[in-house]
């Protein structure tokens, strides 16, 4: 090797080393300078939170919530999801004094029938989607408030909490559901709603239909008769509109009213 | 040549059966139930009370709003009810239930107004409206609503609809061939109020009759000179809407937009006699021609209804029934619905009952699409119906939309296209539906 290859050698080496040092130096300045200060809360209230962005609290992920607990704009027990320990963890992350944890909910098929009891008014063929069915013409079911089981509910649910077969009503696994919402939006009938996981007892029937015609086309649609309000030793049961209400609150599950019920549409889930 | 548009179908017409059968007057029903919304738009209010007595002609409802249509007591007779009723759509609207009492006699407010030439446009449209006249060819739109283009519109030619492209379906024709002269009076009729320069009539090749006592009648006319007959070529679905116009006046009617925008108005054939009785007699829409037919109907016909009438009367009429029917359907077979009774009343937008035997209804499962893109060749509104319906499948909402599912016009090719037999239909209107509720 000669002087002058030893001389391109250095040469390169160092203006590479220089044009190295001078882009560190660069970005080590622009760094300093455009860095985004990150609440370091945010990320270990993201880490306790469940992860499964499920949207029950309203926001559309986890870290959003954690954004929003760390703002301000969200209460530390936001998700219902976590319980107990998540609330823990969240309180002291941000430092609060801890709070109880939100009451959890459940979703619950406010009907007991579906396509195997309920009388149809006529075949229906065409996509298997509760959605669809319900454009034609309104339903194959006699009754407007009836599942429809084409499971509409279990296809969107993220956590596998609903279980389905073809034809059949739909099933609601206490333990997997985390209340998010996604089947209550998905069901077409808007028979499914968020009940206080508490809550033992359910009326499933959602009919608007005079208990006469319940009868015709239902074994176990409620038809009204209000036994169940008499009956019940705490006074949990209220009449709203055609339906009972059950009062979580009063119910002590003494399954007075389930034993009462001549259509059996009183249910222990 | 017949003119056409790109796309389409020949499906058989099955017309054979009703074909020469002529207009007779069906027996007025026992008990007429009346829906108050048998049109698109908001719901007619009752204008009268159970226990009233009514008789014929005599407004049962009506609504202040835009959009919306007056409803008539079609037979004579007892209210004995107002109650939700089971429609041919399958929902239960509230609906005025008739009991006849065979009596004949019009409402005093039903009497004929004067000569056609003496009557401004504001009387003809206020007639329209008064009548409770509806689109008849299935839709049911309010023709008063569509005579009132938007200002700054200007309305060049106005089509009268009796391409009657779907199969089985005879009512069209046989107005056609019997009442031509009340065809060009309710197409003068729309015309007049639209300043129209133009009066088309639009027939497909195949009723080289009625193309005749049309031409006939526009020829008897006095002043004809802006009446033609457009005749179009035999295929499915030469009579919806936008082929139409794109057929006879080679203009498009732009995305998202109105037949107004190409300067059309159309209007079925159904439609224009009915206007022409309101003018010349001042009776209201309570009566219209349904084609009973279909290889489960004894005797096919063409019969004028009384609206309010079951089905079911209307079949034992026609001989009733030659087998169990699987299915009953309110409409032609590509477009209709199958009704959930047998019981619905006729409305205003039955133009047929359809009730097809075992034999012509295919009962096939649908299996995945084979890609092999006929629905895209015959979609008359140039959409691809297999991406639209994996869109749906999907719960893809946004995708249908960026895929054009609102210029759907659910003709129904798509789906008798398919060797893969996807309810490509269904599909797209459940994503039109969803698309429609979230807006």
């Amino acid at each position: 090797m000669n002087a002058a290859q030893i001389t391109i050698v250095v040469t390169s080496v160092l203006a590479l080393a220089g044009i190295g040092f001078l882009a560190g130096f660069g970005l080590a300045l622009a760094s300093h300078i455009f860095s985004v200060k990150v609440d370091p809360r945010i990320e270990q209230i993201a880490e306790s939170l469940p992860g499964s962005n499920c949207g029950a609290c309203g926001y559309p992920s986890c870290f959003a919530a954690a954004e929003a607990i760390v703002a301000g704009k969200a209460e530390p027990n936001v998700c219902k999801l976590g319980g107990e320990q998540t609330t823990k963890l969240v309180c002291n992350a941000m430092g609060v004094k801890e709070i109880a944890a939100q009451e959890k909910d459940l979703a619950v098929i406010a009907c007991g029938a579906g396509p195997e009891i309920c009388n149809k008014r006529f075949e229906y063929q065409g996509e298997k989607t509760c959605a669809a069915a319900e454009l034609s013409g309104g339903g194959f079911l006699e009754c407007s408030a009836g599942c429809l089981g084409y499971g509409d509910c279990a296809a969107v649910c993220p956590f596998d909490a609903i279980v389905y077969e073809e034809g059949k009503l739909p099933k609601i696994i206490r333990e997997k559901c985390t209340a998010c919402g996604k089947c209550i939006d998905a069901c077409p009938r808007k028979i499914i709603s968020l009940k206080p996981a508490k809550q033992k007892v359910f009326v499933l029937c959602s009919t608007t239909d005079k208990g006469a015609q319940v009868r015709k086309y239902c074994k176990v649609g409620c038809i009204g008769c209000r036994i169940c309000v008499k009956k019940c030793p705490e006074a949990a049961i209220t009449m709203e509109g055609r339906i009972p209400q059950i009062n979580p609150d009063k119910c002590k599950v003494t399954e007075v009213c389930i034993q009462v019920c001549p259509t059996k549409t009183i249910k222990k889930l | 040549m017949s003119k056409t548009f790109p796309g389409g179908i020949h499906p058989s017409e099955h017309k054979k059966r009703s074909k020469k059968e002529q207009i007779r007057k069906a027996a007025d029903p026992k008990i007429a139930v009346i829906p108050l919304c048998q049109h698109i738009g908001t719901p007619a209010e009752p204008l009268v009370n159970v226990g009233d007595i009514v008789k014929i002609g005599q407004p049962l409802g009506d609504s202040e709003r835009y959009v919306s249509a007056a409803v008539h007591a079609s037979i004579g007779g007892k209210i004995i009810a107002i109650e939700p009723r089971l429609t041919p759509f399958g929902a239960k609207v509230l609906s005025v239930v008739i009991e006849n009492n065979g009596d004949q006699d019009v409402h005093p407010s039903v009497r004929p107004y004067p000569n056609f030439k003496d009557l401004s446009k504001t009387d003809i449209r206020k007639i329209i409206r008064g009548a409770g006249i509806v689109g008849l060819g299935g839709a049911a739109f309010p023709t008063r609503v569509k005579l009132q283009p938007p200002p700054d519109k200007v309305i060049k030619t106005i089509i009268i609809n009796g391409a009657e492209c779907e199969p089985y379906l005879t009512c069209d024709y046989r107005l056609l061939i019997e009442q031509p002269k009340k065809v060009i009076l309710g197409l003068k009729a729309i015309m007049k109020p639209t300043d129209a320069l133009e009066g088309i009539i639009a027939i497909e090749d195949n009723k080289p009759e009625a193309i005749t006592a049309i031409q006939k009648a526009i020829d008897e006319e006095v002043s004809h000179h802006n009446l033609r007959v457009a005749v179009l070529k035999t295929k499915y679905p030469q009579g919806a809407e936008k082929q139409l116009i794109k057929a006879i006046t080679k203009r498009e009617v732009p995305s998202g937009g109105l037949p107004a925008d190409v300067h059309c108005i159309v209007n079925n054939v159904g439609t224009a006699v009915a206007i022409a009785k309101a003018l010349t007699t001042g009776m209201p829409l309570i009566e219209r021609i349904v084609t009973v037919t279909g290889g489960s109907i004894s005797e096919p016909s063409n019969l004028l209804v009384r609206i309010g009438t079951p089905f079911s009367e209307l079949v034992e009429q026609c001989g009733g029934f030659l087998e169990e029917p699987t299915k009953i359907i309110m409409g032609g077979p590509l477009m209709g619905i199958s009704v959930p009774s047998i019981d619905v009343p006729v409305i205003k937008a039955t133009s047929g009952i359809l009730v097809p035997s075992k034999k012509e209804l295919d009962d096939l499962e649908p299996e995945p699409c084979i890609r092999c893109a006929k629905c895209v060749d015959s979609c008359p509104q140039y959409l691809l119906p297999n991406l639209l319906g994996d869109a749906s499948e999907n719960d893809r909402f946004d995708l249908s939309k960026s895929y054009g599912a609102l210029d759907c016009i659910e003709c129904g090719v798509c789906s008798y296209v398919c060797p893969a037999k996807r309810n490509l239909v269904q599909l797209i209107k459940l994503s039109k539906n969803e698309l429609l509720r979230k807006k």
